[in-house]
Parts: C-alpha cells; sequence; structure tokens
C-alpha cells in the first residue's frame, strides 16, 4: 500500500508523456545564407512556415555552399535525411532523385496549380520525370553590371551595352585613374565576365547551344576562338587583384574607385546596407552583350524523404506557404530575386527588379546559368580551363577552345 | 625471436603493453584509431577504384581515375607546388629556426621576451595568417606600395600577382608561422647538451662556427626529426594557407593537392576523382619521407 500513491503518481506522469498528440511538426531546414541580408530573407520564409502551425527548424551552416553540401551528405549517410536544404535544381538534384533521396511536392504542386501559375523556365527545371522535386523560393540572375554613376558622369561617357562600346571608352576611364573593370580573384568570377563576352559573340544560340545541348564541334569552333580573343582583350582594363573576393571588388565601385563590375543580384546587398538607391547612388543594368536576357539561377528547397506522415504533412504545408504570392514578394524584396509566379503584385520591387521583372515576361528570354545544366565537374573544369587562359598569356585561344570543346564533349 | 614467436606475440596482443590491464585498458583506443585512421584510409583507396561522383557507387573501374586525375594540367601544377613549396619550406624554416635558437642560446637579456616574440606567430591559425600576408604582398595595397610612397617609384614586389612566383610568397607566410616553433625544439636541444663538450672544444681552440656544424648539430638529429616530421605535417594540411592567402590563384598557380582534393569532393561531386586525389597525396609524402626516417630511425635501434 505505501507504494500506491508513489506508483500512482508515476503511472500519472507516464500517461501524460504520451497523451499530448503532435499535430504539428518541425521542418528542420539546412542553408548557408548567413550574410545579413540573406538572413531576412530566410525569417520571411520561416515566418511563413510557422504560420501554417509547423515550425521552421534552422540550421544555418557556414562555409558557403561546399559545407552545406557536406552537411547534407552526412546527414543522408547517417540515416537523418534533413527536412529540407537550399540548392539549385541541377543535375545533382535528378542523381539525388534517381537514388530515391527527395520528397516530390507534386501534391502541392496539383493543389496550387503550379504549372499555370509559375514561370515556364521554373516549372520545366523543377521536374524530374514529370514530378515538381523541390520548393522554388526566387530567381536569381548572374548577368548584372554595377557600376559607378559618378564616374562615368566625371568621364562623360554612356554605361556600354556591349563590350565592343566598353573596349571604345575603357581606355578614357583608365586615363581618369580608375579600374574601368573590376574584377575578384575567383575563377567564377572570371567566368561571370566570360558567359557574358559569348553571349556577345555568339548570342543566346551559341550559349545554349555550348552548356544545354553540350555540341562539343561549336564549343570547340571559331566561335569560342572569337570569344576567347574578346575576352582576351578585356584584360588590360582590369587591374592586379589577388585574391579578392566579390563583395571587396563591389567596394571598389561603391567607393568610386572603379567604373563596373559584373556581379549576381546579391551584389544588390552590399549597396543596400549602405542605404544607396539604385540609379540614383549606384548604377544597374544586364551586362554588356547580354541585354534583354536573364541568365537565372533558381533558388530552391530540396526536401528530403522523411519516414514520419506528419513531418512529410509539415514539408507540404511549408511549400505552400512559400509559394504562395504574399511569400514571394516579400522574400523577393528582402534577398533581391524575382519571384517564381506571375502572379505577384511586383509594384514595390526596386529599381534594379523591374528591369528584371520586365525581362522575365517573356519566356524565350530566360536562360539557365550553367550550374543547373551541366555538372559542377564539368563547369567547374571549364572554369579552371577559363581561368589559366586568363591568367596565362602563353596559351592560345585554340589551344584553349580545343580544350574547351573537349571538356564539353566528354561531359558526363 | 624466431617467426612463430613474434606472431603469436603479435596475436597475443603484446605489443599494445606489459600486462593484461594495460591492454585492456589501451584497446579501445587502439580500436577508434584503426578505425578512424586506416578503416577510412582502406575505404578512400576503395572508392578511388570506383566511379563514384555525387554519392558513392561500388563498381570497379580499375585505375580510370587514376589516369583521368593525371590528365588534368590543374593537378599536375598542384602537384609540383606541394613538392616546391614543401622543400622551400622545411629547409628554410630549419635553418631559419636553428639560427634564431643559436643566437638566443647566448644567453642575451631578455631572453624569455625575445622567445615570446618569436613564438607569437604560431598561436595564429592558418586563416588569419593567410589574410595577413595576403595584404602585405598585396601590389596594390601592401609593401609594393608603402615602399613607392616612400618615392622608390620603380619598386615592384607583386609576387602574389605573377603566376610564377606566388608558390614562394606561400613559403615566406608559412616560414614566418612556423619558425617561432622551430626555434623553440632547437633551442630546447641546444640547451640539453653538455657543457662539457663545449669547454673541451674551446681548449682544442676550433672555431664556434664549427663546432655548431660539426659537433653540436649532428647530437641534435633527434631534434631535426622531430622538427621536419611536424614541418612535413604542416605541408600537407596548408590547405587553410592556400584558401585564405590566394584561393588557389591567379588562375590555378598556386593550387595544392590539399585544396584539389577537398574542391573535388565537395564541390565538384567528383568523390572517386578526389580519393584518387587524397591517395597519391598520401603515396608521394610517404615516398619522399620514408627513406630518411628509416634512416634516422634505424640508426637509433
Amino acid at each position: 500500500m505505501r507504494h500506491f500513491k508513489t506508483t500512482a503518481a508515476a503511472l500519472a506522469i507516464a500517461v501524460s508523456a504520451f497523451a499530448a498528440p503532435a499535430i504539428a511538426a518541425d521542418v528542420d531546414v539546412v542553408h548557408w545564407l548567413v550574410s545579413p541580408g540573406e538572413s531576412k530573407a530566410i525569417k520571411v520564409l520561416a515566418d511563413a512556415t510557422d504560420a501554417t502551425g509547423n515550425k521552421w527548424v534552422d540550421n544555418a551552416v557556414s562555409g558557403g555552399g561546399a559545407g552545406g553540401r557536406t552537411i547534407v551528405a552526412n546527414r543522408y549517410a547517417g540515416g537523418n535525411p534533413p527536412g529540407a536544404f537550399y540548392g539549385q535544381p541541377g543535375p545533382d538534384m535528378h542523381k539525388m532523385a534517381d537514388a530515391d533521396m527527395l520528397q516530390t511536392t507534386q501534391s502541392v504542386a496539383d493543389a496550387e496549380k503550379w504549372d499555370s501559375v509559375l514561370l515556364p523556365i521554373v516549372s520545366q527545371y523543377l521536374k524530374h520525370k514529370g514530378q515538381y522535386s523541390a520548393i522554388p523560393l526566387g530567381l536569381s540572375a548572374h548577368n548584372w553590371m554595377w557600376y559607378s554613376k559618378k564616374i562615368f558622369d566625371e568621364v562623360g561617357v554612356k554605361p556600354p551595352a556591349t563590350w565592343a562600346e566598353f573596349i571604345e571608352i575603357a581606355p578614357k576611364i583608365k586615363a581618369a585613374g580608375y579600374v574601368p573593370l573590376v574584377v575578384g580573384g575567383d575563377a567564377w568570377q572570371e567566368a561571370m565576365i566570360f558567359r557574358s563576352v559569348l553571349a556577345e559573340v555568339g548570342g543566346i544560340d551559341f550559349y545554349e547551344k555550348v552548356y544545354i545541348e553540350r555540341d562539343a564541334e561549336a564549343a570547340g569552333g571559331e566561335t569560342m576562338v572569337k570569344t576567347l580573343e574578346l575576352f582576351r582583350k578585356l584584360r588590360e582594363f582590369t587591374d592586379q587583384g589577388a585574391g579578392r573576393k566579390w563583395n571587396d571588388a563591389t567596394r571598389m565601385v561603391i567607393e568610386n574607385k572603379a567604373a563596373i563590375q559584373l556581379m549576381g543580384d546579391w551584389a544588390k546587398g552590399e549597396f543596400n546596407a549602405r542605404n544607396l538607391k539604385p540609379q540614383q547612388d549606384f548604377g544597374c543594368d544586364l551586362a554588356p552583350g547580354t541585354h534583354g536576357t536573364y541568365y537565372t539561377a533558381i533558388d530552391v528547397l530540396l526536401l528530403g524523404k522523411l519516414a514520419d506522415p506528419a513531418r512529410t504533412k509539415a514539408q507540404m504545408d511549408m511549400a505552400k506557404a512559400i509559394v504562395s504570392p504574399d511569400t514571394q514578394a516579400k522574400f523577393g524584396l528582402a534577398k533581391g530575386e524575382i519571384p517564381v509566379r506571375t502572379d505577384v503584385d511586383t509594384s514595390g520591387f526596386d529599381a534594379c527588379a523591374q528591369i528584371a521583372i520586365e525581362t522575365v515576361k517573356n519566356p524565350a528570354n530566360v536562360v539557365p546559368i550553367p550550374d543547373l545544366v551541366l555538372s559542377p565537374d564539368t563547369f567547374g573544369q571549364i572554369n579552371d580551363t577559363m581561368s589559366e587562359f586568363w591568367h596565362n598569356d602563353s596559351v592560345t585561344t585554340k589551344e584553349a577552345a580545343a580544350q574547351i570543346g573537349d571538356i564539353i564533349g566528354s561531359a558526363l | 625471436m624466431t617467426i612463430p614467436a613474434r606472431v603469436g606475440s603479435i596475436l597475443r596482443f603484446e605489443w599494445l603493453g606489459a600486462t593484461p590491464t594495460v591492454r585492456l585498458i589501451l584497446a579501445p583506443v587502439m580500436i577508434a584509431v584503426f578505425i578512424a585512421y586506416y578503416a577510412t584510409i582502406l575505404w578512400t583507396l576503395a572508392i578511388s577504384f570506383t566511379s563514384s561522383s555525387l554519392l558513392p557507387q561500388y563498381d570497379f573501374v580499375g585505375v580510370a581515375q587514376y589516369t583521368r586525375l593525371f590528365g588534368f594540367l590543374r593537378w599536375k601544377v598542384a602537384f609540383t607546388n606541394m613538392f616546391v613549396f614543401g622543400i622551400a619550406f622545411i629547409f628554410l624554416t630549419l635553418i631559419i629556426g636553428t639560427i634564431l635558437a643559436i643566437a638566443i642560446d647566448s644567453r642575451v637579456h631578455a631572453e624569455s621576451a625575445f622567445r615570446t616574440v618569436m613564438l607569437y606567430p604560431l598561436s595564429l591559425s592558418f586563416i588569419v595568417v593567410g589574410l595577413v600576408w595576403q595584404w602585405i604582398l598585396d601590389p596594390g595595397l601592401g609593401l609594393q606600395a608603402a615602399v613607392r610612397d616612400l618615392g622608390f617609384d620603380s619598386f615592384t614586389f607583386d609576387w602574389i600577382a605573377r603566376r610564377d612566383r606566388v608558390v614562394y610568397t606561400l613559403v615566406i607566410a608559412a616560414i614566418w608561422h612556423s619558425s617561432g616553433l622551430i626555434m623553440a625544439i632547437m633551442l630546447a636541444g641546444l640547451r640539453g647538451i653538455d657543457r662539457e663538450i663545449w669547454r673541451a672544444a674551446k681548449v682544442e681552440g676550433i672555431p664556434t662556427r664549427r663546432i655548431y656544424i660539426s659537433i653540436v648539430l649532428p647530437m641534435l638529429r633527434p631534434m631535426i626529426l622531430t622538427c621536419v616530421t611536424l614541418l612535413a605535417v604542416a605541408v600537407v594540411k596548408n590547405y587553410e594557407l592556400v584558401v585564405a592567402m590566394t584561393r588557389g590563384g591567379p588562375g590555378n598557380s598556386s593550387d595544392m593537392p590539399s585544396r584539389f582534393v577537398v574542391e573535388n569532393l565537395f564541390e565538384r561531386s567528383n568523390i572517386g576523382l578526389g580519393s584518387a586525389a587524397a591517395v597519391v597525396m598520401l603515396v608521394s609524402i610517404l615516398a619522399a619521407l620514408a627513406p630518411y626516417l628509416y634512416l634516422e630511425l634505424r640508426k637509433r635501434a
């Protein structure tokens, strides 16, 4: 009898622990958007998810994309896939979907009619074997040109719309003591310039032939040689930036030491952080040679395949909340991207984003960046070759073109 | 010991420790070490013979990854860089560290202050070292700009922006970082030498320089062995230095095998190729160090 009270109390506690049913579930999200502007954007998504009754568990990782992908790989290897992780819908997404590692979002797509509401390029690239396999967050372009209005006003020239124009006005800018074109020390920054030169010399058709259709002959042929020649001519208008990071280069434009920089739309965060207004304190436009085209990356959340049906439902709720017009507008404003839906109220977006929104109205203008169509290995090798060509004057245009042709030809 | 007796001894784990209690205590550690180090090395070796890209595939493709590896210009550059960096770094750090140790050993005033100052760089991580030296050696920001501002307009020191010289900037930064450690180790060795030997040599009338070269330094061979081992490990671990200082640039001319492996494993989803590169790194370092280690350790037996 003397144990009765203790036993009863213990039983009551044990039962109450099982009593509360778990209606809402957690979605743990792995991402590497940790800069101040990017954190604001993540908060928009987190608030949207929390509003559905579920909980966004944030697993921010430092170390950029490589660090994040390592964490995701380790989670899968340990048998505990993440609820969601940030990425691009490229060849790796398809590999993971083939290996049955991803949760499809087709159910939400059917209910919300994504096929008719999303931009065509988003629908095209998000589908694996006809099924939507990710949550689209926004469209982010890589072919932006950020320029210093002060320098152009001072020298008395217009910002260039093509590289041919740039080569004409660059000597004047250099004579005035400024760096005409500032590049950082990474191969991917040089690659942005390379791609816009390629677009100018060969047009969108050539770009698609090389990167999407993987035509090895075109990739190693005459047009590529001409591209490389023009690319090499730009070198004298840069400075010796040893190991410079992209935001250091942006800072040179902000401080009016350099005239133009080619960088993706995340550079806008640098200007915003200093309260500079687009088209007033600094200039933005699409990169020379790429006017009228939007070279886009599609930011997505990929979903891990989870065993718990409550957590899967939480993922689907999150998908619906993130692709809603309201969240899309807020996220785009915070991150500097444009929404993936065609029916979002975009009047609040700044002057640079308005250029983007106008351009993507025509689906033919939207072209994927190589990350979406080539394996990281292939475009990494192309970057290596192109970077070697940029820095090493003894590599001839014919050699480099032949190498690029080989790489594209042997692309997996 | 006869061969059967030796095998029996190994199987009874007598190499782990003298008594069964000691062996029991050490066994979990040894198992952890075996799994964490050797089993993973074997797994990497196995993966290097497969066609794994994003995820491990357990098919067998022979030496295809190795053939592919040596077809990359970038790998050849990185591999050569490792040896250039390694040889320059080890030799120069040894020499500079030893000279510093000899200088401090001569009973200077404020000796502990000097020692502390020389050891400060060692407390910095390679990332900080790389970043600071990048700023110092940047032609537009650092040494070249400062000297030019002083009036010497034709002074150039833009090695960090030159493809053919950038490896040597890595050597400079690494020497600055590690000389203090070598100095400390060699100083400990010098202090351990019997003063009688000094007196005997002085009585013979041998000049100081010859005492050091022919008598003292040969006695410090165990210390030098330690230093070389530590420095060789630092050569392999120089990933953070390259990433912080030059990011492999300009182009890929200051790339190192460590950076090549990490990039292929994690960013390029090329597990098979990265593993092959890692195995080549391991084999080449062992091949370079093994003769030296064998000579040193054999003598002591």
